[in-house]
């Protein structure tokens, strides 16, 4: 019997201090109806059980990551890894109880304690020294607007564009930096990047439990955008545009982030750019969690892609708006791997792909980088784009 | 000086945990003015009150405050110990140190602290406080109840047992409210009806309750005691003394609505009453309003109506609506532009209902021409000039007055532009003859081949009334070069000479240039008229072409070639005969006057094309050149004439005028509404009748009753003659829509408006019951008291759209299931599931659909769903053994008796199944519902199919409920539902004196718990009446009226219009039994002659010192 390990637990009063103190504070509040578990993204993907309403308790009786077990351990680093963050049961949560930030809490131990993946420990170490999570050179960060000829910020430019990481660097996203810039280009909007200074915005690894580093690197950015005097900054991703809205501001930055969809369709409403050069094809929206329900922007991409002539707009009836599935890239999960049929942006590609769409529309790098893989791997002959490309392919000269 | 004996009350540890009591009794004690001060574990109890008393007596104190909780739970405890003493009440007041002290702190020290401060103050004000007596007030015996559902119901049958009367009044047709829906109650199974239907009867025959139905309150003023209402009672159209409720009225009446009393789930008509066992069982008319339809129409047809009496099959009568207002209904039915369709209902769900289609329908079924009901002969000469369908209305709306006016048409034939412009393969001359031979069947002499050279001139032999309706007839021109060429023709000339047999030479290769109707029509003349290739070229896009979109759709189909964005330029021709057609290409620019955008040439883009004819039909403008040079009426510079937009009135008083010759090329609907109007104005003119009084166009209604799922959202197909079967003839394209394709397509009409006024119900009435003229009444009641009984609603369904309501039909709410399960439903109590009338083999019940849910719909918990979901699953499992009840909830609240087991019994017995969580979405797949929830006990994901969804919604105070706590100032929570006086103590009164809460107006409740506060609200409310007078609060409002400078600042602030201004010393006056004591006029006053009294601006000051510490 002595083998055996005990599975009466005691409540753990420690525990639960210390995550509430890391902002498990919603934990509390909970009813524990288990709504959450069936509008979280693992319920459509169906192989992995992920018990969301599990965890406010557990928090409450001070039972995570309390094993002393380290093969029990492992599997819960796992589980808590799997949240995405993409807060569908935040919206419907009946209670609002704000269950990735009990998962963030979680996290922010484990990675005080060194036990958290080893993809996404490479993640922080290389924004901790190269400001980017691909361990780029921060030299050639600026490179991809050579060809275009974007100047660097000044405090006489009216905005600051951010275009984000992924496509700073890799290939086929930074195509929607180019986009953006010659959209502005073609609006005469006077703006300019900040290239080798620029850090990534920490979102995703203050997500994934990272708060020094996180803190590190936001400072970096918030002197870097003081010293040069930003007022407006535009970005591509929506993981910035939160944030710079909602997270800065605790660290004394206080810069108004705009979306590249919101500031494109003010262009278009006051009629600085017009599409006018037809695009005669059918396209699907998909909303990005962190635009979408994290930030309440719905309109304005669909306004754009509506405003394309020739477009024609197709909706995912049941899963759009707040009701949109995750692709499952955001929290950290963009750099960790799950085992093939336990990953959201096949079912969620299957569903943008059954609307008969020829276009994937999107609104973010990483739900981009996500769909571009997964149709090469599903091999699905369909389009992906970001909302930019489109709309700068519609604008004549 | 006053002598205040201070009495503290350590309220078991409620005080006495937090707050010093020892060093409270030691600094009061010290305070001036204090005689005496003692501390007591509980004051209020009876070894308390001694105490109070003897002090009082023994220190011969003259006033005295009690620190304790707060006044509004016991300052009548208090008042009345200390006026057995022997002291004025008014003399006592209550220092608040629980609630307002150690109930919210923590800190002993500074809790202490507080509550010296707070006594302190309160010893100032008793120091200052005047010994009141309150005036007596004589209390009217006769009781006002609002809402008769089974609280109304209980409560004014205990008041009218205890030999007092009550008038009950209750806003729908019957009696019973939603108890009378209900199937079985929890948990006794009781049929709700069998236990309700004898109450209501007798409420409806006591003769100590005055039943007010189908009425609600308008106002209501006074004070307890002595209140006076306004009650509107609504017009039901029918004389309820007379209606014997024998139903014979039901199946003539056409119009379908939904049906309330079923939850929507079946249809009801617009004459009907609730349910068989109503009471009153009398029938109501639902009369909403003017339909948008109507309102869209120029003519005012009375379009529901047709549409409706079309769905029964009633074609005759229907015929009859439709030529009330028009008497071109095989015209209209062919070629209106149909502005009714555009503002139907329906179109903002898919197709707008295909009126035109059923107009032309019911013209084309009833051939025979009915005998006129002709009125008394007028003797008035009135002239019509021009005998198109302007002239014509006017002169059939003249004839139905008993005027017998002369129509003079120029041409040898009759119907103007519908004869002369609209080829007959959209316009049959046998049908337009049939709308002719009906208006010529009500008198209407027409001179044909009879020009009218001098209107005015009419006036002067005899006419006294002139309509000019001469239309629009001179062609526009180009203005190119080659006009005049042979081969080159005007629109409207060319379809004159083609309709009336005067065919002009046609080409192989014919080009027309315009974009109306008359372009369409004159492209698919050519083509029957052995045309080889036919073109039309129009200088903007389709998007901005005028003519019908049908219209061109089928002319495209033909083979006619439609050349966008190009224009002629110039006509080549060789001997004086067309060859070529210079054009151009055009683009689009800025917006012109008309919204759509201005085309301009693009230069250089010239070509040609090589015609044989053209045919320019770029529109028209009136003809008036016949007027004489000094003519009196005035013109516009665009030659058409003017008149009143209202009455069509020209500049000469006597002569009106109106279609094509006002309007330039218009409609038809527009001309027959320019005649029908120019005929009211005629009859007031020679009548001498003012022209304008009571004219205006109505409102369309805006609240509609829509159907709960909205099905249907296409129209139905017309039928259209094969491509062989049209060429080289002109018989008529569109073969319009089968008898059964039209029943259904009126049925999809959503009757907006109601009771359209048809008459079949007055036809079929033997009681001679029906009164369509019937108005509002308000009548007045003086009573005594007022019990509030307006009951519940459950939260719109359509609220919660990820559980798939108001989009799937299945999905359905807990009282449409009573329905489903009640012997008087939809389904005689069988379990049928909406969408296909199949038997449901599995259920899912969602609880708390709606409650307990801050973040998206409401916070509290509705009580009575647990039961009724036990009490729906196991009625469904009696009804379907075989089917399978599975309730989704989160938790099972069963307190109260039997409660417990009855739901045990749903599992053990009924073996009904309970999942515990919250569904977080209801999808479709196929035939089946899928519920999406987690099994939080066993831990697993699951997606339940099932055959329908019962959605338990939060229960939410009626929208009366809502209204009158404004109309009555009773105070409700944040969510609507009234505020009791006191949540434990005094459950049934509301803060406003006279006013009693019963039922779910107050909170949600179930029945047994409704009863019982209703007979608690009658016992409240006998109290009263088993006085002959009640006390007035004494602590009023006093005006100085020395200070009061008569500015009325008061009069407009007072809530409750307790003051009067008196003209002769001008100074405000108090009516004392109104004054409810707020204060409001207080703070209004700018001199400070308005004081409350033993709330006087010293007392405020000095309390207001003693915590500042001065």
């Amino acid at each position: 019997m002595a083998n055996k390990k005990n599975i009466v637990a005691e409540i753990n009063p420690e525990i639960r201090e210390a995550l509430v103190e890391m902002g498990a504070v919603d934990a509390y509040k909970c009813y524990q109806c288990g709504k959450c578990a069936s509008v979280c993204p693992w319920f459509q993907v169906g192989t992995y059980e992920f018990l969301v309403f599990r965890f406010p308790l557990e928090t409450v009786l001070g039972l995570i990551a309390s094993s002393e077990d380290k093969e029990e351990l492992a599997k819960e680093v796992d589980k808590i890894y799997r949240c995405v963050g993409c807060e569908a049961c935040v919206d419907q949560c009946p209670l609002g109880v704000k269950i990735p930030d009990i998962l963030r809490s979680a996290r922010r131990i484990l990675v005080d304690f060194g036990s958290y993946p080893e993809t996404l420990k490479s993640v922080v170490q290389k924004i901790r020294n190269v400001g980017n999570p691909l361990g780029e050179p921060r030299e050639t960060r600026g490179d991809w607007a050579k060809e275009l000829n974007v100047e660097t910020y000044s405090a006489d430019k009216e905005l600051l564009y951010f275009p984000c990481c992924i496509p700073s660097y890799d290939d086929r996203i930074s195509r929607v930096a180019k986009a953006t810039s010659l959209i502005l280009k073609h609006g005469g909007v006077s703006f300019g990047i900040l290239g080798t200074r620029e850090s990534c915005c920490g979102e995703a690894i203050r997500r994934a439990g990272a708060e020094t580093v996180f803190n590190e690197t936001a400072k970096a950015n918030i002197q870097a955008f003081t010293e040069v005097g930003v007022k407006q900054i535009l970005v591509s991703s929506p993981h910035c545009y939160v944030t710079f809205s909602k997270e800065y501001p605790e660290l004394g930055g206080s810069f108004e982030p705009l979306h590249t969809t919101q500031y494109f369709w003010q262009l278009i409403e006051n009629g600085k750019i017009r599409p006018n050069k037809s695009y005669e094809k059918k396209v699907v929206y998909h909303d990005p969690c962190t635009l979408g329900r994290q930030s309440g922007v719905y309109e304005e991409p669909r306004n754009i892609l509506k405003s394309i002539p020739g477009l024609e707009l197709l909706e995912v009836d049941d899963f759009s708006r707040n009701l949109s599935l995750c692709c499952g890239a955001g929290s950290g999960a963009l750099w960790i791997d799950w085992p093939k049929g336990e990953r959201m942006a096949d079912i969620r590609i299957k569903q943008l792909v059954d609307t008969g769409a020829e276009v994937i529309a999107v609104a973010c790098p990483y739900c981009l980088q996500m769909f571009e893989e997964t149709v090469k791997a599903m091999n699905i002959d369909i389009t992906v784009m970001d909302v930019c490309e489109i709309l700068h392919e519609s604008l004549s000269g | 000086m006053k002598r205040v004996g201070v009495f503290i009350c350590h309220c078991g540890r409620n005080i006495s945990g937090t707050i010093d009591i020892e060093k409270l009794v030691k600094e009061i004690s010290k305070h001036p003015g204090v005689a005496h001060c003692e501390d007591y574990k509980y004051m209020c109890s009876d070894p308390g009150q001694s105490i109070v008393k003897e002090k009082l007596k023994e220190n011969k104190l003259d006033g005295i405050v009690v620190a304790s909780c707060s006044p509004l739970l016991h300052e009548i405890t208090f008042r009345r110990a200390v006026e057995e003493a022997g002291l004025n009440p008014y003399l006592l007041e209550m220092a608040n140190i629980r609630e307002q002290c150690s109930w919210i702190h923590d800190d002993i020290e500074k809790a202490t602290q507080k509550a010296i401060e707070i006594i302190k103050a309160t010893v100032e004000k008793a120091k200052y406080n005047d010994a009141l007596v309150p005036a007596k007030i004589p209390v009217n015996p006769r009781a006002l109840i609002l809402g008769a559902g089974i609280a109304g119901i209980q409560a004014a049958l205990d008041v009218a047992n205890a030999g007092y009367d009550v008038v009950l009044v209750e806003r729908s047709p019957s009696i019973g409210g939603h108890m009378a829906q209900l199937s079985e109650t929890f948990p006794t199974l009781d049929c709700s009806q069998c236990i309700l239907t004898p109450r209501m009867v007798e409420a409806g025959h006591h003769e100590k309750i005055k039943l007010y139905t189908y009425a609600e309150l308008e106002e209501v003023s006074g004070s307890v005691g002595n209140f006076r209402v306004k009650i509107r009672r609504k017009a039901s159209y029918v004389d309820f003394k007379k209606c014997n409720g024998c139903a014979d009225c039901d199946p003539v009446c056409p119009v379908l609505m939904p049906n309330e009393f079923d939850a929507h789930l079946s249809q009801r008509k617009a004459i009907y009453r609730p349910f068989p066992q109503a009471v009153p069982n009398t029938y109501t008319i639902d009369k909403k309003g003017v339909p948008p339809c109507r309102v869209a129409c120029p003519a005012g047809v009375n379009v529901q109506g047709y549409v409706a009496l079309a769905s029964q099959g009633k074609f005759k009568e229907a015929l009859a609506i439709e030529r009330e207002d028009n008497p071109f209904a095989s015209v209209c039915g062919r070629v209106c532009t149909h502005p009714c369709e555009s503002e139907c209902k329906r179109g903002d769900f898919g197709d707008a209902v295909s009126i035109r289609s059923i107009k032309r329908f019911i013209a084309d079924h009833e051939t025979q021409i009915p005998e006129p009901d002709l009125p008394e002969p007028r003797k008035n000469k009135i002239a019509i000039i021009g005998a198109g369908p302007s002239g014509l209305s006017c002169a059939y709306f003249l004839a139905k007055r008993g005027y017998a006016p002369t129509v003079f048409e120029a041409l040898p034939v009759v119907g103007g532009m519908l004869i002369t412009g609209i080829p007959e393969f959209r316009l049959p001359r046998k049908m337009l003859q049939q709308d002719i031979d009906y208006i010529k069947s009500w008198g209407v002499e027409i001179k044909t081949e009879h020009k009218i050279d001098d209107p005015e001139g009419l006036l002067e032999n005899g006419y006294e009334a002139v309509y000019l309706s001469s239309g629009a007839h001179i062609e526009r021109k180009l203005g190119i070069e080659g006009e005049d060429l042979e081969g080159v023709y005007y629109g409207i000339d060319f379809l004159r000479r083609v309709n009336l047999d005067d065919k002009p030479e046609i080409g192989a290769r014919v080009a027309v240039v315009g974009g109306g109707n008359s372009a369409i029509d004159a492209a698919r003349t050519a083509l029957r008229s052995g045309a080889e290739q036919v073109s039309i070229v129009y200088r903007r896009s389709l998007k901005e072409m005028p003519a019908d979109k049908d219209e061109i759709d089928e002319a495209i189909k033909e083979g006619i070639e439609i050349k966008f964005l190009a224009t002629p330029t110039a006509f080549i021709g060789e001997n004086g005969k067309l060859k070529q057609m210079q054009c151009v290409h055009m683009k689009l620019g800025a917006p012109d006057e008309s919204g759509r955008r201005r085309p301009e040439p693009i230069m250089g883009s010239e070509f040609t094309i090589p015609v044989d004819t053209v045919v320019v039909t770029i529109g028209q403008s009136p003809d008036i050149a016949y007027l004489s040079k000094d003519t009196k009426i005035e013109t516009s510079k665009w030659g058409s004439l003017i008149v009143d937009d209202l009455t069509r009135q020209t500049s000469v008083p006597r002569i009106f005028a109106g279609g094509d010759a006002v309007r330039g090329p218009d409609t038809v609907i527009w001309a027959i509404a320019d005649g029908k109007e120019a005929a009211v104005s005629i009859d007031r003119f020679l009548r001498g009748v003012d022209l304008t009084e009571d004219r205006t166009k109505p409102e369309a209604i805006e609240d509609i009753a829509l159907p709960r799922i909205i099905k249907d959202t296409a129209r139905q197909q017309v039928r259209m003659m094969s491509l062989t079967e049209r060429a080289n003839n002109f018989k008529e394209v569109n073969l319009g829509l089968t008898e059964e394709q039209i029943k259904a397509e009126a049925l999809r009409c959503f009757a907006c408006g109601g009771c359209i006024e048809c008459g079949e119900c007055n036809k079929a009435c033997e009681q001679d019951a029906i009164r369509h003229d019937m108005k509002d009444e308000v009548v007045e009641e003086e009573v005594g008291a007022i019990v509030v009984a307006t009951g519940y609603e459950l939260y719109p369904i359509e609220k919660i759209r990820e559980y798939g309501a108001g989009k799937f039909e299945d999905v359905i709410d807990g009282l449409q299931f009573e329905r489903l399960l009640s012997a008087s439903g939809p389904t005689q109590g069988e379990v049928l599931r909406p969408s296909d009338k199949k038997v449901p083999k599995r259920i899912a019940f969602i609880s708390c659909a709606g409650s307990r849910d801050p973040e998206h719909h409401l916070p509290y918990c509705s009580k009575i769903c647990c039961m009724y979901n036990a009490k729906h699953a196991l009625l469904y499992k009696e009804r379907v053994p075989d089917g399978e009840a599975i309730v989704f909830s989160i938790d099972i609240r069963t307190a109260g008796k039997g409660y417990e087991e009855f739901f045990i019994r749903t599992k053990e017995d009924e073996n009904v199944l309970y999942v515990r969580g919250k569904p977080s979405r209801v999808m479709k797949e196929g035939d089946e519902l899928v519920v999406w929830t987690t099994d939080t006990l066993t831990g697993r994901p699951l997606k339940v199919k099932c055959d329908m969804v019962v959605l338990s919604m939060a229960v939410v105070p009626s929208i009366e409920t809502f209204e009158l706590a404004k109309k009555l100032r009773i105070q409700t929570n944040i969510h609507g539902f009234y505020n009791e006086a006191h949540p434990k103590l005094r459950p049934v009164e509301s803060l406003v004196p006279g006013f009693f809460l019963a039922g779910c107006a107050q909170t949600p409740k179930d029945i047994p718990e409704t009863v019982a506060q209703a007979s608690a609200a009658a016992a409240k409310v006998l109290e009263m009446f088993s006085k002959k007078e009640i006390s007035a609060e004494p602590m009023v409002v006093a005006i100085d009226e020395d200070m009061c400078s008569g500015c009325k600042l008061c009069v407009i602030t007072c809530p409750y219009e307790a003051r009067e201004f008196d003209e002769e010393k001008n100074i405000v006056k108090i009516n004392e039994a109104l004054c409810m004591g707020c204060g409001c006029c207080v703070a209004a006053c700018p001199s400070g002659a308005s004081q409350q009294k033993n709330l006087v601006e010293e007392q405020i000051s000095r309390m207001v010192e003693v915590i500042l510490g001065e």
